[in-house]
């Protein structure tokens, strides 16, 4: 699988002098910073194809960071999200990781551990994006296919041999063959073994 | 008319129906039972047992349900009479009288501000004391109706007068499960059950005796024992000191039956004996009662001056957390922004080792970091002066003290200290919020309050004037609390020292706005002094 990392964080907090020091932070650490006031700011600039990972303050102005993450998840944003919060309230920490976000720091924190959940979360990112950019290309290749030949690919995938897929869908054993040679071919692999596996692989 | 009516109307309409119904019933029961008892068996004083009831019921219903029952009661108890044999005349006058009596308890009771839940003594004693006046008067007026020539002559008046003492007694005790019904099950009422329920002997045997036939003296002793057990033990409130009651009460029987029946009054008969009997146990007794009354008044006051306390120092403690926490949340911004620039800057200076140093990062970090320092330390000096950026507070010194002074108003009165504002109408605002300035205030007042319960020793009335008005240079208002004791302040002196003390509270945020609060002890003078900075505005200036 190509995993293929973009360094973006959007950081989303309404103190002037914590957003100027974590751009700084996180630029000199090899990060690339997207920089709001507010939630409102983001949920105008954000897009589910968007990449990256957040970096929310809990105590916002207006929606506050909980109910932010609610509305990203809701508009199919689904960028791993860190919270933050000078007023280290655990019950929202508990609320905030049960609805899915990867982490809770307390202000001040420190830059190591700042970085580290940073980088853990821009990997997990890249990954899900990667899994999901594999499925995409899979969901081509096969609207290329004609139904015969998705028919084909099914007995293939089930390891029939040429004549009982030609048995089953009342065809000469001939026209299976040049079926599966044009399935084959479609699909951008060299043998049926490694369209079995590429098949299983992408829906694992 | 009747078909239209909405079924809530009408049942509205129906209760007082039901009441006048139910007390018509009640009543006339209890006169007749109480005139076969009284007519029955006569001993010494027929008429009391049925006088007592009437009387104890009629005030009971009327308490319950209202002046509206008066016309049922009336009706029930000539109707008593008349079936019982009582010629008109007698029928109408005691019919018409005992409920009017009951009505004029139930109003007396309401006038002194009787609370039926019976928390506290003085409900317990205005219920036993608002029934006899009323019970003597009704008697007397119904016996000056029927006879007038014998009532008037000596000594028909105060036998008859004394006839109404026992007849409510009597009643009181009758009628004392009425108050172990109404008793609210968490209130202080439940003190009373033991007394209540010794009231209820008196009055039981009272009515058998009369029924057996007993002698009046063994009568009445009994039911004096009983009844002074059940006042007195109920004034205390303390069932242990039921034992302790009875002795006291008892020896103050036998000690007024030794006088009545003794050598200062050989030629009396044995019914002035009895009335003075009664009148040297009313006296001891009511003496008790009294006693009792201002200890619990004291007691309560003592209660809520605590609960007073407490409930400033929960404020206190409540205003000092929730500062520490805004702070702290305020705080931790720039903190957090001075760790991320240092974190950067160090970040930068380890990546100068293998590069040219990026001058203009490093320059933003360090700026960031003295920024964030400012505004820090900015956070701290605003605390510290009270002055968080914001316009300072005002507020009227004048209405503080007065707000002040009605919510200890109970306090101050049942301490007995008369207190005299003279307040300065053209005091301008002063710096200070006003919550917290009547905190202080409320704060003085209490210790002035401390000084004078310490300083007392008999029942003297403290004077405690109050003065607000300007300092000379207009920078300052200034409140004076000064306390007469009386010249019995010595009591007063700081810990192991008889000398003058003087001390200052410490009000750190009212210092910080240039206020000061002192306390002055010294002689027969007590003094609280606040100062206050003045707002500067058109009208000060």
């Amino acid at each position: 699988m190509n995993v293929d990392a973009v360094r973006r964080v959007w950081v989303v907090d309404d103190d002037a002098d914590v957003r100027g020091s974590l751009e700084l932070l996180l630029e000199t650490s090899g990060f690339e910073t997207r920089l709001f006031e507010s939630a409102e700011q983001l949920l105008a600039t954000i897009e589910p194809q968007s990449r990256g990972c957040l970096l929310l303050d809990v105590r916002l102005p207006g929606i506050d960071g909980l109910a932010l993450q609610a509305e990203l998840k809701q508009r199919a944003i689904d960028l791993p999200i860190v919270f933050m919060s000078g007023h280290g309230d655990i019950p929202m920490a508990v609320r905030a990781v049960n609805a899915g976000a990867l982490d809770f720091i307390e202000k001040p924190f420190s830059d190591d551990r700042l970085i580290e959940l940073l980088t853990t979360a821009l990997n997990r990112e890249a990954a899900r994006h990667a899994v999901s950019r594999d499925r995409r290309e899979l969901e081509h290749r096969l609207d290329r296919l004609t139904p015969r030949e998705r028919e084909v690919l099914e007995g293939l995938v089930d390891g029939k041999l040429s004549k009982q897929i030609a048995a089953d869908l009342d065809i000469s054993p001939r026209t299976v063959e040049l079926h599966r040679a044009r399935v084959l071919k479609k699909m951008e692999v060299a043998n049926a073994a490694e369209l079995v596996r590429l098949l299983l692989d992408t829906r694992s | 008319m009747n078909a239209a009516m909405p079924p809530v109307h009408a049942e509205l309409r129906s209760r007082p129906i039901a009441a006048a119904a139910s007390a018509f019933a009640l009543y006339l029961l209890a006169a007749l039972i109480s005139l076969f008892i009284a007519l029955d068996k006569p001993v010494s004083i027929p008429i009391w047992p049925a006088a007592a009831l009437g009387c104890g019921i009629s005030l009971g219903l009327i308490w319950r349900h209202g002046p509206m029952v008066v016309p049922a009661l009336v009706i029930a108890g000539v109707l008593a009479h008349l079936l019982a044999g009582i010629a008109l005349v007698p029928a109408l006058a005691v019919g018409v009288v005992q409920p009017l009596a009951g009505l004029a308890a139930a109003a007396t009771l309401r006038s002194l501000g009787f609370h039926s839940a019976m928390e506290r003594s003085c409900d317990y004693l205005a219920f036993v004391m608002a029934g006899p006046v009323v019970v003597a008067l009704s008697t007397s007026i119904v016996a000056a109706l029927t006879d007038p020539v014998a009532v008037l002559g000596w000594p028909e008046l105060p036998v008859t007068t004394l006839r109404g003492w026992v007849a409510t007694m009597t009643g009181a005790s009758l009628i004392s499960p009425l108050l172990l019904v109404r008793a609210q099950p968490d209130s202080a009422a439940d003190d009373h059950r033991i007394s209540l329920l010794f009231a209820l002997l008196a009055g039981v045997l009272i009515v058998g005796s009369q029924m057996r036939g007993l002698p009046a003296p063994f009568t009445l002793a009994c039911s004096y024992a009983l009844f002074s057990v059940a006042l007195i033990g109920a004034l205390y409130q303390r069932p242990r000191r039921v034992a302790e009651t009875v002795l006291v009460t008892g020896v103050l029987g036998i000690v007024c039956a030794g006088l009545a029946w003794g050598p200062f009054a050989q030629s009396a008969d044995d019914n002035q004996r009895m009335l003075l009997m009664f009148k040297l146990i009313l006296l001891a007794n009511g003496s008790l009662a009294i006693s009792a009354v201002r200890n619990e008044a004291r007691r309560l006051a003592d209660r809520d001056h605590a609960r007073l306390r407490s409930l400033l120092d929960a404020d206190r403690r409540r205003s000092s957390e929730n500062a520490a926490t805004a702070l702290a949340a305020e705080l931790n911004q720039p903190l957090s922004a001075i760790r991320s620039y240092a974190d950067a800057a160090a970040r930068l200076m380890e990546a100068s080792a293998d590069g040219p140093i990026q001058a203009e990062s490093l320059q933003r970090a360090l700026r960031g970091i003295v920024q964030g320092t400012e505004r820090a330390s900015g956070l701290i000096r605003g605390q510290r002066a009270f002055q968080p950026g914001e316009a300072l507070p005002s507020a009227d010194l004048n209405a503080a003290i007065a707000r002040a002074l009605a919510t200890l108003d109970w306090e101050l009165q049942s301490r007995r200290i008369a207190v005299r504002a003279h307040t300065d109408a053209g005091l301008p605002s002063v710096i200070a919020d006003n919550r917290e300035l009547e905190r202080i205030v409320l704060l003085a007042l209490h210790i002035a309050i401390e000084f004078a319960e310490q300083a007392r020793r008999s029942l003297q009335r403290h004077r405690l004037t109050i003065t607000t008005g300007l300092l000379h240079e207009q920078a300052a208002a200034r409140v004076t609390l000064r306390m007469d004791l009386g010249g019995s302040l010595l009591h007063v002196a700081g810990p192991g020292s008889d000398e003058a003390t003087a001390y200052e509270v410490d009000l750190e945020r009212m210092r910080a706005a240039g206020g000061t609060f002192a306390v002055n002890s010294g002689g027969r003078h007590h003094e609280i002094e606040i100062t206050l900075p003045v707002v500067a505005s058109e009208e000060s200036s």
